[in-house]
């Protein structure tokens, strides 16, 4: 591992700038359902999130600053995913066919709420686990192990 | 659907057919990109033409678009970026292992190719 | 029906899985199946014949109309009994000449399969479910002759059977399509009711059908499998090469032979003449042999020949005749392939000139080979004689041509019977180590089988009216007519009966004079050297083959991924070219576009041309993004905010992943190695083919209703109001988990591919 190339300015600076875009990413997770976004891009923004961290410090500040394994992230979503599947059983509909509830919250007032967004959740953490998964693999530091063994 | 958006395409897939055409595991998958932007683009046309997005509030309009070709082309952007991502992997793995990131051919193709059968006459029945 | 199929390929799983168990009692087991076929066919025997088909239908794949259809009327019944007849007294035989082993049982196993294969091929009523049968059979055969796997040629003679009979079953299957696409049906029933019209396809699918018969029959000039197949263990050789299998084509002649003559004029003549031919060839090349199973091979050859020429001309009182013969042919042919069986199981040879004075020896089993073999001359009072005058007197209906050649045939047919008896069982002067048989015990299943099915001969010879309705029925089930003719001890004083004895005395004179007979047969044979002789022309003809395949291969298959992708990209594109244009197709040339769909297209256009001219790495990922933002801004133009979205975010990712792998790699690209004009040849074919393609679909295009359905559909049921993420999560959902389970196996692919060879002093991701 080289010294580190990044300065702790730079890191704080990337990471109050991350911290909004994963706020972000959320939000478009949760509004994609009426408006445009949804789990696919959701968590593209975070990835993009990923990435800025990554350009603070390489996969060592990944590590530190996002202490995820991307393998239990995608893992959770895959499982959230098809479990929302499986749960339109109890109510005797079909495999992922959804259904919705609306509650009233004081304050707030009507809320719908979605049994697909849980499906959505599944694609989302699928998707940052993926990013982050590709980012931490691909973006090592690294030198090459043996060249032309 | 437009001529020129039509035209994209089709020089998207030309360029794309011609990258993949040759060795260099890095420009395949540059020229496979290209091929899948076209691919979306020509799914893209099969739908409607320029319109006003598909979110329904109230009455639908005439001008909307249709949703379908736009939901499968979201998942042919991330596939595509999955595939991408797998494809850059073995090109980063060819070469470090390789030193070089070009497709061999396959020696094993070339050996079938050049088998002698010669002394290999099947054996007489009785 | 369907249970005694099954039933079969249960006692088969059954054979294989308890083979250590089973030991000889195997082919005990193993004749449950044949014994199930007598039982069902018994039972249902009365019903049938009185021409009330069985009728049975499973639905297998029914989005392809393919149902597997089981009709059992007196025709299909026929060769059920022979199948059921032949089977049973094979089996157990097989368990006193096999010693236990656990190949035997395999052995048993395969027979069973083979068993119950013939026994669907019969039964079916469907064109493809007899092809799949068909195809069974042949697989089985293989397995069988190919049996002593460490002889060279066996292994040699089964892909040689298996080689010709499965070409055969491929030509076969092409011409069932072709008649089957005319005639609007693949059920067999209905196609010979309601025969296609004479067209070239037609023509061509009966051609090929006829092919498929005559392969798996051995007719001329397909005939030399046969022989070669002899190298199959004798119980193998008496079941498939004489009672069941070699009568597959026959039964497809049989079945489809009125509808193919009232279809095509050639059918008939030609039939005759392959019939007539093999008749001949077999019963020539028959008196020429040593080896008595080989004697009897020909002698089954030349037999063939006669019952297909019988039963594939169309003609009622032919077929009546073949029937007959067919039946009579089962009993008397199996009966004798058994005895060769016994004599060599006993002695350790089949070689006549070794043979002598077995008659002393073993006179239980010469008494047997007599009856058969009386019964195969056609003696009267035997089963054989009442067969061959019922197909003499519908020949000479026909032309007194066709009895001359039979009746020769059958001259040699007699003067090789008497080869065999004599040669098997005669006392003569033996060339070398002589070798003598002893007695075998009254029970033993070696004679007990091959006497059982000699009695039939014998029994149903001094009866033949008792075969009448079954023969008669199953004449009338395949040409519609009834009494076409008559199965009787004593025919009179007919004409038919001066052929038979004409070719009786003509063959006991050629016996006789041996030396004669020694003495034509070289001459022809030095004649007929210069002539193509099947085996030669097959074992030729095999490795020209290979070698147009490697050579096929080396040109195709030549290990380079540009020339395979090249091969692919022009299929692809030509393909469906000339399908659309063979269509007459319209074409319809859009809009030019907005203004902004014009900028954004000529950007687009402008980075993808550099693309494939620029060499410097980073560039190319600059260009690349280039495009990528300007399709995001194209999708938006079209309505889809998004794509837009996905598109910005994911070109982002992957500039992003390029930039990390490029950073290994050197900074510019080497030059092509691949040569550049045909590369461009392609890419401009393929360029132009997806604008044809585009102008094609927008004078093909209509408004989507499904897309109406998902615009109503989302909020009232999905509580939606962004269609195309409703679509993703909620009516499509089944399709993303199937995405995100790609996503992650392509994640975890290069995480695999990667992190091994990159060092990072680290452990775990």
């Amino acid at each position: 591992m080289k010294a580190t190339r990044s300065s702790a300015i730079l890191e704080a600076g990337v990471i109050t700038v991350a911290g909004p875009l994963l706020v972000f990413s959320l939000y478009l997770l949760l509004a994609g359902h009426n408006q445009p976004g949804g789990g696919f891009a959701g968590g593209l923004v975070a990835g993009i999130a990923v990435l800025l961290v990554w350009a603070a410090g390489g996969t060592t500040t990944v590590r530190r600053v996002l202490p995820l394994r991307s393998t239990v992230l995608m893992g959770t979503g895959l499982v959230v995913a098809a479990l929302t599947g499986f749960a339109s059983f109890i109510p005797g509909l079909e495999f992922l066919e959804s259904g919705y509830v609306e509650v009233s919250i004081p304050l707030v007032g009507e809320v719908k709420f979605v049994s697909a967004l849980l499906f959505d959740i599944g694609v989302y953490l699928v998707v940052v686990g993926m990013s982050l998964g590709l980012i931490k693999a691909l973006g090592e530091e690294g030198e090459p192990a043996e060249v032309g063994r | 659907m437009s001529l020129i958006t039509l035209a994209v395409a089709a020089i998207l897939f030309a360029v794309g057919t011609y990258l993949i055409l040759q060795r260099m595991l890095s420009r395949v998958i540059i020229g496979l990109g290209l091929i899948s932007h076209g691919a979306n683009l020509l799914i893209m046309l099969a739908g409607t033409g320029p319109a006003t997005p598909p979110v329904v509030t109230g009455e639908i309009a005439p001008t909307v678009a249709d949703p379908l070709p736009q939901a499968m082309v979201l998942t042919a952007i991330v596939i595509t970026f999955g595939i991408t991502a797998f494809l850059l992997a073995l090109a980063l793995r060819s070469y470090l292992l390789t030193g070089t990131d070009a497709v061999e051919d396959d020696i094993e193709d070339r050996r079938i190719g050049r088998l002698d059968r010669a002394d290999e006459e099947p054996e007489v029945a009785a | 029906m369907i249970l005694v199929l099954l039933l079969h390929l249960l006692v088969a799983i059954a054979l294989a899985v308890f083979h250590r168990r089973l030991d000889k009692r195997a082919f005990l087991l193993g004749a449950v199946g044949p014994a199930a076929t007598l039982l069902w066919s018994l039972a249902n025997y009365d019903g049938v014949v009185a021409g009330a088909p069985v009728e049975q239908l499973v639905s297998w794949v029914p989005s392809l109309d393919l149902d597997i259809v089981f009709r059992v009327d007196a025709y299909a019944l026929v060769f059920l009994l022979v199948i059921a007849g032949a089977g049973v007294p094979i089996f157990l035989y097989s368990q006193r000449y096999f010693t236990a082993s656990r190949r035997a049982t395999i052995f048993a196993a395969t027979m069973t399969v083979f068993a119950g294969a013939m026994v669907g091929l019969v039964a079916a009523d469907h064109l493809l479910a007899l092809f799949v049968f068909w195809e069974l059979t042949t697989i089985s055969s293989y397995l069988l002759i190919g049996y002593k796997d460490e002889e060279a040629s066996a292994r040699s003679a089964a892909l040689h059977a298996a080689l010709v009979t499965g070409a055969g079953g491929l030509a076969m299957l092409g011409g069932m399509v072709l008649l089957a696409n005319e005639a609007g049906t693949y059920v067999i029933s209905e196609l010979t009711a309601n025969p296609p019209p004479a067209t070239t396809a037609v023509s061509v699918g009966w051609a090929l059908v006829l092919i498929g018969a005559v392969t798996k029959s051995a007719q001329f000039p397909f005939h030399a499998w046969l022989p070669g197949a002899m190298a199959a263990p004798t119980p193998a050789s008496a079941f498939l090469h004489s009672a069941t299998m070699v009568k597959a084509g026959i039964f497809l002649v049989g079945r489809l032979g009125v509808a193919a003559a009232g279809s095509v004029d050639w059918w008939q003549p030609v039939v005759l003449t392959l019939g007539a031919t093999t008749m001949v060839l077999g019963g020539w090349r028959a008196l020429r042999q040593t080896d008595l199973k080989l004697l009897l091979a020909f002698g089954t050859v030349s037999q063939l020949g006669f019952i297909f020429l019988l039963m594939g001309s169309g003609d009622p009182e032919l077929v009546f005749g073949g029937v007959a013969l067919l039946l009579s042919h089962a009993l008397f042919k199996a009966t004798l392939f058994l005895v060769v069986g016994a004599i060599d199981h006993e002695t350790g040879t089949r070689d006549l000139r070794r043979l002598s004075g077995l008659r002393r020896s073993m006179p239980g089993l010469f008494w047997v080979a007599t009856a058969a073999s009386l019964s195969m001359a056609a003696v009267p009072l035997m089963l054989g004689f009442a067969a061959k005058e019922a197909a003499f007197v519908a020949l000479l209906d026909e032309n007194v041509w066709w009895v001359a050649i039979a009746a020769a045939a059958s001259t040699l047919t007699v003067a090789y019977t008497v080869r065999f008896l004599r040669g098997a069982f005669g006392d003569h002067d033996v060339d070398r180590d002589p070798v003598f048989g002893r007695r075998l015990s009254a029970g033993d299943p070696l004679l007990t089988s091959p006497g059982a099915l000699a009695l039939a001969s014998v029994v149903l010879g001094l009866v033949p009216t008792v075969l009448f309705p079954l023969t008669d029925a199953a004449t009338a089930a395949v040409t519609g007519v009834a009494k076409a003719g008559k199965l009787v001890v004593w025919p009179g004083w007919v004409p038919a009966l001066a052929w038979s004895l004409a070719s009786l005395a003509g063959g006991l004179f050629l016996a006789g004079r041996s030396d004669l007979m020694r003495r034509a047969g070289d001459r022809v044979a030095t004649v007929s050297s210069h002539l193509p002789d099947a085996e030669h022309t097959y074992r030729r003809s095999i490795p020209a083959l290979l070698r147009f395949a490697d050579r096929s291969s080396s040109v195709l298959q030549n290990g380079s991924l540009p020339a395979y992708l090249a091969i692919i990209l022009i299929v692809a594109v030509v393909a469906p070219t000339v399908a659309v244009l063979t269509q007459s197709p319209s074409f319809a040339v859009p809009e030019g576009g907005s203004l902004l769909e014009w900028i954004l297209g000529g950007l687009i256009i402008g980075f993808a041309v550099a693309l494939a001219f620029i060499r410097r790495r980073f560039a190319v990922v600059i260009l690349l993004g280039g495009v990528g933002y300007g399709i995001a801004a194209l999708y938006s133009v079209f309505g889809g905010p998004d794509l837009t979205l996905t598109q910005l975010l994911v070109e982002t990712l992957v500039i992003a992943l390029f930039a990390f792998v490029l950073r290994h790699l050197p900074a510019t690209f080497s030059r092509p190695v691949t040569a550049q004009l045909p590369r461009l040849a392609v890419a401009l074919l393929v360029g132009a083919f997806v604008f044809g393609a585009g102008l094609f679909v927008n004078a093909a295009r209509q408004p989507s209703s499904v897309a109406a359905t998902y615009l109503e559909q989302s909020v009232p049921e999905a509580a939606g109001s962004n269609v195309v993420n409703v679509i993703l999560v909620d009516f499509r959902a089944f399709d993303t988990l199937g995405e995100i389970t790609v996503l992650v196996a392509a994640v975890l692919g290069a995480a695999g591919l990667v992190i091994p060879v990159i060092r990072n002093g680290r452990t775990g991701s």
